[in-house]
Order: structure tokens, then C-alpha cells, then sequence
């Protein structure tokens, strides 16, 4: 990895920020089958996710396939079998959606520090 | 296409499946009189079946080798009639009315539609909060550049 050599905080924000964005997929499929009869709603399981993510980081090589989206148990079903609770979802979401942004800043931070650095004070 | 942009078609999916679901709404209570139709009867209530779409050969193959969001999203996969008979009222001046007076209406209760538009409206509005969630990712993720 290029971007260990100058700094490993880059790699481990980038990798948590496709976690996020997985994980943001997850719950849109969500609330896209929120009147699907019988869905049954899924969740990103974040610890191993993200352990995932920095497994692969350490053996540099592909790493073999984890299974990091769960069924989310959390709620029981409707009538009609499904467990997709839309406040739940909208809130996991907007949660979700928070944290990406907050690594995307803290990303563009530490570029324009090492940017800082490259150039030096002018 | 990258995680982002699949996240969008899933949310574009239920756009769509609740849009037919709100025509269908539309039609049921456009038709709510109607006692003649090209199949013969009065008007009878139509119904969408959604189903979660599934992956296909090549989106699973993606998948396994954890190079793609999950597709999928939802799919409109049949708009059906309700077998509901229908209403029947004494109605003997009617054209449509029956030996025995009673003209065959639709089986359509505005209620439930007024109740089924409700829902497909939160839904459809839930699905576009997605998308402007993702739209902002999106930013955020450009503005890493700036």
C-alpha cells in the first residue's frame, strides 16, 4: 500500500469509509423494501466488517470472502412478515450517514496536512 | 459501478415501485364507478405485488468476491385483481342493472385506497430522504479532493 509510506492513518480511514458506504447500501435496500411481504431487514455486523476490511490490509493479499451483512433481529414481524421498521432505518441511516461524512473530513484533513508538509510554509 | 451509485439504482427501484403503486392507487379511484369494461363487469380493484429483487448470475459472482454492494432493490413483479366480489346495488333504472335490478359496481373502497395512497406517498418520501443521503455522501466523498 503507497499511502502506508506516508501515512497509515489514510488507509485505515479510507477502508472504514467503504464500510460505511457498504453498510449505507444495506439499510437503502431496506427502506427500498419497505412494503416487500416477507423481507426480512439486514444490517451491516461493524465489528466484523470492519475487521475484515484491516485483515486485508495486513496479509496484502486478497482476502478470502467474510460475510459481514447480518438479518437484523432487532424487530419483530409485521402481518405480512416483514421486520423493516422505517424509524429504525432512517435513523441507522442518518447515523451512518453522519460518521461518512465525518471520515471523509477527517481524510481531507490529513491531506491537507500532508500537503502542508510537502510544501512547507509559504 | 461503485458502492455509492449502486445505492442510488436500489433507492431509484422503490421510486419506481411505489410511483406504479400510486398509478395504480390513481386508476382504482379514477374507475371507483365504473360498471363496464372491455372485459365485461364493472371495474375491478387492482393490487401491486412487490418482490425484493434478486441478484443476478453476475451481481452474485461480484458479491462473493465482496467487489459490489449489494444490488438488488425492489421490483413491481405482477399488478393484479382483487377477487373481492363486487358491490352490488338496487339500482333496476340502470343499463347496467341485472334481471333482478342490481347493478354490479366495483369492488373499489375508497378508504383503503385514500390508506394505501398514504403509504405509498411515505414510502415513496422515505426512499427520496435516502437518496438525498446519499447524494450528500457523495459530496462529502468529492470534497476529500478539495
Amino acid at each position: 500500500m503507497p499511502s502506508t509510506l506516508i501515512d497509515p492513518t489514510l488507509e485505515g480511514v479510507a477502508r472504514a469509509l467503504t464500510v460505511h458506504a457498504r453498510r449505507h447500501g444495506v439499510l437503502a435496500e431496506n427502506v427500498a423494501n419497505l412494503e416487500t411481504p416477507g423481507f426480512h431487514a439486514r444490517d451491516t455486523d461493524f465489528r466484523r466488517a470492519l475487521e475484515a476490511a484491516f485483515s486485508t490490509a495486513r496479509a496484502g493479499e486478497a482476502a478470502p470472502h467474510v460475510e459481514t451483512v447480518r438479518e437484523d433481529t432487532s424487530v419483530p414481524p409485521r402481518a405480512d412478515g416483514n421486520t423493516v421498521d422505517l424509524d429504525l432505518q432512517m435513523a441507522q441511516l442518518s447515523d451512518n450517514a453522519s460518521r461518512y461524512g465525518t471520515l471523509s473530513r477527517i481524510l481531507a484533513k490529513r491531506l491537507a496536512l500532508i500537503r502542508h508538509g510537502i510544501e512547507g510554509a509559504r | 459501478m461503485d458502492l455509492l451509485s449502486s445505492t442510488f439504482a436500489i433507492s431509484a427501484s422503490a421510486l419506481r415501485a411505489e410511483r406504479i403503486r400510486i398509478d395504480t392507487v390513481a386508476t382504482n379511484l379514477a374507475n371507483a364507478h365504473t360498471t363496464q369494461t372491455v372485459e365485461g363487469g364493472p371495474y375491478r380493484r387492482k393490487t401491486v405485488l412487490f418482490a425484493a429483487r434478486a441478484l443476478d448470475e453476475f451481481g452474485q459472482m461480484l458479491d462473493d468476491l465482496g467487489r459490489s454492494a449489494r444490488p438488488a432493490g425492489v421490483d413491481v413483479t405482477d399488478v393484479v385483481e382483487d377477487a373481492t366480489p363486487p358491490r352490488m346495488v338496487f339500482d333496476p333504472g340502470h343499463p347496467d342493472a341485472n334481471p333482478e335490478g342490481y347493478v354490479a359496481h366495483p369492488n373499489v373502497d375508497p378508504i383503503v385506497e385514500m390508506v394505501d395512497l398514504q403509504a405509498a406517498t411515505r414510502a415513496y418520501e422515505a426512499n427520496v430522504q435516502v437518496v438525498n443521503a446519499t447524494r450528500r455522501m457523495s459530496d462529502a466523498a468529492l470534497s476529500i479532493i478539495g
